[in-house]
Parts: C-alpha cells; structure tokens; sequence
C-alpha cells in the first residue's frame, strides 16, 4: 500500500516542493528522487535552484551545474540532477536569439546586461519554467521534482514568471531593453513569443500538486494558512507536507529508571535531555494542532532529526527511507 | 552631506538561522540604553510585533518599495494626481518590479532618509534572507557603474556613503549549509569590496554539558562524558530513547564548537556565540534573554 507521496509518483509529472528557509527542501527534494529512482523505477531528475555545494559533493558532482549530471546509487539504479544557474539560463536565451556569437559575446562583455541578467528580478524563475516546459515536453523524465527557493511566500516563485512575461508584453520593455540586447527584431519577437509559453505552463501548474517541507517545531501557523490561501487563488492543489527535523521522544518518566546516584553524576547531561524532551514534546503538540487545523492526516510525513549533514549518498539514502511506507 | 551620528546596523543570515529574533534583540538591546532606535522590516509581513513590543524608545517599521517610492514622490512633487497618473498605473508596476536594483535602490533611498532626516539614534535593519543581503547592499555599486550623472546617480552616492559607515552583523548556526553560505557572502562581499560583517553571530550555540562530578583526577573529554554515561545506562540495561536523543545533543554540542572553529579561522571577522535556547514559545522574554548575551 503505497504512501500519498509513492502514490504521486505514477500519478504527476512535476512535484514542486515549497518551504520557507532551512527547512532541509533541496535535501528532501533530492531524497525523493532518490526513493522515486530505486523503489519504484522512474526515470527521474531534480531540479534544484539554490542548491549548496555541500550537497552537490554528496550527490558525486564537484558541483551543480546547469547540465544535467547523473548520480549513480548502483549499476541499476541513477538519477538526473541539474541547477538553474543565475546568469547562465539567460545567457543561453541571449546566444540562442543573437544573429552570431561575435553579438552574444559583445552583449555578455556589457556591463549592463552583467547586471540585467543576474539581477533581473524574477528572471531565474522565469527561465526555471522556461527549462521546465522543455524537459517536460521532452519525456525524457517520468518525474520531475522542482526545488524552489526558500520563500517566506512559499508560492512567490510561481508569480515570477508571471511579472515577468508582463514585463515582455508591455511596450515599456521596447525602451528599456532596447540598448541592452543587439539582437535585433527578431530577437525580440522571440522573448515576446517565450511569455505566452510560459503562460501556458503556469496554466499547467494548476493542475500540478505541490508538497510543502515545514520545519517541524517553530512552524508558524500564520503563515501555513496564508500559504493555503495562496494556493486556493491559484487553484492549485496540496499533495501534502513533509515534516522535517522531528525530534525523538522519550517517554515523560524517563528518568525514573536511572539511579540517583547516577542521576547527581551526570546532572549535566540529565539536564539537556530534560530539555531536549521537553521540546519534543512541545512539538508534537504543535504538530497535532497542525494536523488538526489543516485537517490533514494522511497526507503527512515525518522525518527525524538526523544526527548528521547529508554528506554522502549513504545518508541521502537514510534519509529516503522515512519517505516510504513501511 | 550632512554630518549625522545616527548609527545604522544590517543583520543578515540565511533563512531560519534567527536573523529576525537577533535583529528584536538588537533593537530592545539599544533602545534599553537610551538610544533612540528604529527597527526596520524589508519584508511583509512583518513578524517581530511577537517579539518586541514599541515604546518611547524603540519604533518599528516595514519598509516596501511601493509604498517609500510613493512617500518619496509626494515629498517632493507635492501632487497626488501626478503620482497617481505616472506612478499608480499598470506598466509603471510592472516596470518596478523587473527592472533590476530599483526596488533596492529605492529601499535604501528611504532608509538614508531615515537616518539623515529624523532623530534615531540607531536604525537596525532586519535583511532578507542570504543571497539576497549581498545584492541588496552591491546594488549601488553596481547602479553607480552605468549611471554616471543626474538625479539617480546622486541619490546612489549619498546612499553608498551611507553603507560605508553602517555595520553588519551576520547570523549564523552551526550547521553545515549555514555556515557555508556565511563565508560564501564573505567571500562575494571581498570582490565587490565590500565591507565584511563587523560581527558574526553563532545562533543556537549548544556547549557542552556540566562534566560529571567524578573523583578521578584527569579531565573528561566532552564525548567521553556520553559515552560513560551510555554505558552505565546499558549495564544497568535501560532501553528507551534515550541513546538516540543523547546522540543528538552530543552532536549538536560538537557541531557548536567545530563550526565556532571554523568559523574563526576563515574570517577576518568577530564571532560571538549565542546560546541554544530551549523555549516553548517565542516571545519577549526569549528576547530578553539573548539581548543579555549580545
């Protein structure tokens, strides 16, 4: 009998994690495709935003990068990984439109588009939706798992495209890019044509599921309910949340089996796991309330607090088992 | 320019490190100490009023691009219909929020109108989340590189000056992906010549434990401490949760110390620890503790 989670894996295509900072998303986001790969055999790629170096060590690669890159479980078992670098995405749009490579490279040489590309507000999404419509269209993948960028709105990245398919369409843009991109009027015709395929993807997205990763004790409920607001106006559906970092409980009289003698010695250690616990228990009363508010129940996983930082495969894999049923 | 003693402190940190809850103590911290203090916001919507709460000395304010551009506006056009005509419609939105550097440069304009403008003694500014601080504070630099005269060009030259006199403090916590991108942003504020943080803020710093009180004479290494005591636990064959939670909190304790260590030794600035604390719920009096170890 298959979780919610294992479920969406034959059932959607592009699963969006969302979640506020810290909260383990690109971890978790490579765990899933790391279950999705060896328990249930799809072909599978992450796509990662702001991903750290760290993780990318732990996955095999020097580094993310822009190109796909494969990371290898076993002789059977791979999936593909790939960032959405800053200036490279739009760099690709720019040599793809320029008349020759002479142009693109003077336009890369300019300052001013140095600072355009990297900094054009909403440009990294914009062009994370471009890529993903191409990759989907490609059926290359049975599932592509999208990590989005820690958010205080968890769902801002998806009007990014938006502002800025806007900002293509308005004449405004005639003025102002103008200067910066020599790549002439067909060029142009091409960016106006780019916004209405994203369009069409963001019309896409609505019928797409996206899951949630929460931290698990300082969860700000506020938040959960604005973010519930904000998928309603989208009219796009929560497949569920992960939990993660839960802390392990102990039981409320745990002490009682240790001697006093013992006790007085190691006060020090006595009085963290007072602590500790306490904490655990604070948390899973708020996620009881949590689980009561939301209404969901069967639509939750839970991760523990790992002792330590995802520094190989080995531990990614550790960290999948909590996303299976078991 | 005008001479202004008014001191301006950034905190910055990735998301979830406690960026916001140092920022409150921060702010409290001054305002307890006679200064005048302003605690500004940079994101809505606002989240520390759990925090701290407003009083003769201490103000808080959410600053958004929209709404300090239509201040701007009226303090010096004076007319509500003109900026209703330019400024409120469809394009002109748009056009702010793609155009690179502008929301920035607009939120640093109204800061420096804050600090040369009114009588703060102190403005304390809670930044948004990493990647975003060096940005956010780069973008003068990088507006002054192409826009050399005009109107623009001076309101991005008082604001840099600014900048060159206020501190940063960045927050950290000793986890691995943290303290990463802590010394990723050192590393991108030295090229874009930036001033590295004045201080370093190590967050939910967990020390090691009360060692036992054991007549042996030689002193325990930390570890040893749960391992003995782990071991005693077993002889005395006790099962129960309590290997795992040990195990955390003796992580956690050495994960503290390393990336104290690390920390130190990659970057040119101070760092203080700020203590684990164990809380329920977060509120003032969690503030007020770490406002006594700042």
């Amino acid at each position: 009998m298959k979780n919610f989670l294992e479920k969406s894996f034959d059932q959607q295509k592009i699963l969006i994690c969302c979640g506020s900072g810290g909260v383990g998303k690109t971890s978790i986001s490579c765990a899933i495709a790391l279950a999705a790969a060896i328990e249930h055999k799809k072909r599978v790629l992450v796509l990662t935003i702001d991903p750290a170096r760290r993780l990318a060590q732990a996955l095999g690669f020097d580094q993310f990068s822009q190109s796909i890159q494969t990371v290898i479980m076993n002789p059977q078992d791979s999936f593909d990984a790939a960032m959405l670098a800053e200036q490279k995405t739009f760099d690709d749009l720019i040599l793809r439109l320029s008349p020759s490579r002479d142009v693109a490279h003077a336009i890369f040489q300019n300052s001013i588009y140095q600072h355009v590309s990297s900094g054009l507000s909403g440009i990294h999404e914009y062009m994370a939706a471009v890529k993903l419509h191409e990759l989907y269209e490609s059926n290359r993948y049975d599932l592509i798992i999208l990590d989005t960028p820690p958010m205080r709105k968890a769902l801002d990245f998806l009007q990014a495209p938006q502002r800025v398919a806007d900002f293509f369409d308005a004449k405004i843009f005639h003025w102002f890019l103008k200067p910066y991109f020599l790549a002439g009027k067909t060029g142009l015709k091409f960016l106006f044509n780019s916004s209405s395929l994203v369009l069409k993807l963001i019309e896409r997205f609505s019928g797409m599921e996206v899951l949630q990763a929460l931290h698990s004790f300082f969860v700000n409920f506020g938040e959960i309910e604005e973010f519930y607001q904000d998928l309603k106006e989208r009219k796009l559906n929560c497949l569920g949340f992960i939990i993660n970092q839960v802390l392990p409980q102990m039981s409320n009289e745990f002490e009682k089996d240790i001697p006093e003698d013992l006790r007085i010695q190691y006060m020090g250690i006595l009085e963290y796991l007072e602590k500790f616990n306490l904490r655990a228990l604070y948390q899973k009363k708020n996620i009881a309330f949590f689980v009561k508010k939301t209404g969901i129940r069967n639509s939750i996983l839970y991760i523990p607090e790992l002792s330590h930082d995802i520094v190989d495969l080995q531990r990614l894999q550790d960290m999948s088992i909590f996303l299976r049923t078991l | 320019m005008k001479e202004t003693n008014t001191k301006l402190v950034f905190v910055g940190g990735k998301g979830g490190v406690g960026k916001t809850t140092v920022a409150c103590a921060l702010a409290l911290s001054y305002s307890k100490n006679n200064k005048k203090t302003l605690l500004v916001e940079l994101e809505s919507p606002s989240t520390v009023s759990q925090y701290i709460s407003i009083s003769h000395n201490l103000e808080h304010l959410v600053l958004n691009p929209e709404t300090s551009l239509k201040e701007y506006v009226l303090r010096v056009v004076k007319l509500g219909l003109i900026y209703h005509v330019v400024f409120e419609n469809r394009f002109f939105k748009i056009f702010l929020n793609a155009t690179p550097g502008l929301k920035e440069l607009i939120l640093l304009g109204h800061l420096w109108y804050l600090v040369n403008e009114n009588d703060f003694d102190t403005l304390i500014v809670d930044l948004p989340a990493s990647g975003h601080a060096h940005s956010f504070l780069n973008v003068p630099r990088i507006v002054k590189k192409f826009i050399k005269t005009g109107p623009l060009s001076h309101i991005t030259t008082k604001v840099e000056e600014m900048l060159e006199h206020s501190k940063l403090y960045f927050v950290t916590i000793p986890q691995s992906l943290a303290v990463t991108e802590t010394l990723e942003f050192i590393e991108k504020a030295e090229k874009s010549h930036l001033s590295p943080p004045s201080l370093i803020y190590l967050n939910r710093y967990l020390a090691w434990p009360v060692p036992p009180v054991i007549q042996s004479a030689s002193k325990m290494h930390e570890e040893s401490i749960f391992s003995d005591f782990k071991v005693q636990l077993k002889n005395l064959g006790i099962q129960s949760n309590i290997e795992n939670v040990l195990g955390l909190i003796k992580n956690q304790c050495k994960q503290s110390v390393e990336y104290e260590q690390i920390l130190k030794k990659q970057s040119l600035s101070p760092v203080r620890t700020l203590p684990f604390i164990f809380s329920r719920n977060w509120g003032s009096s969690e503030i007020e503790h770490i406002v006594t170890c700042l």
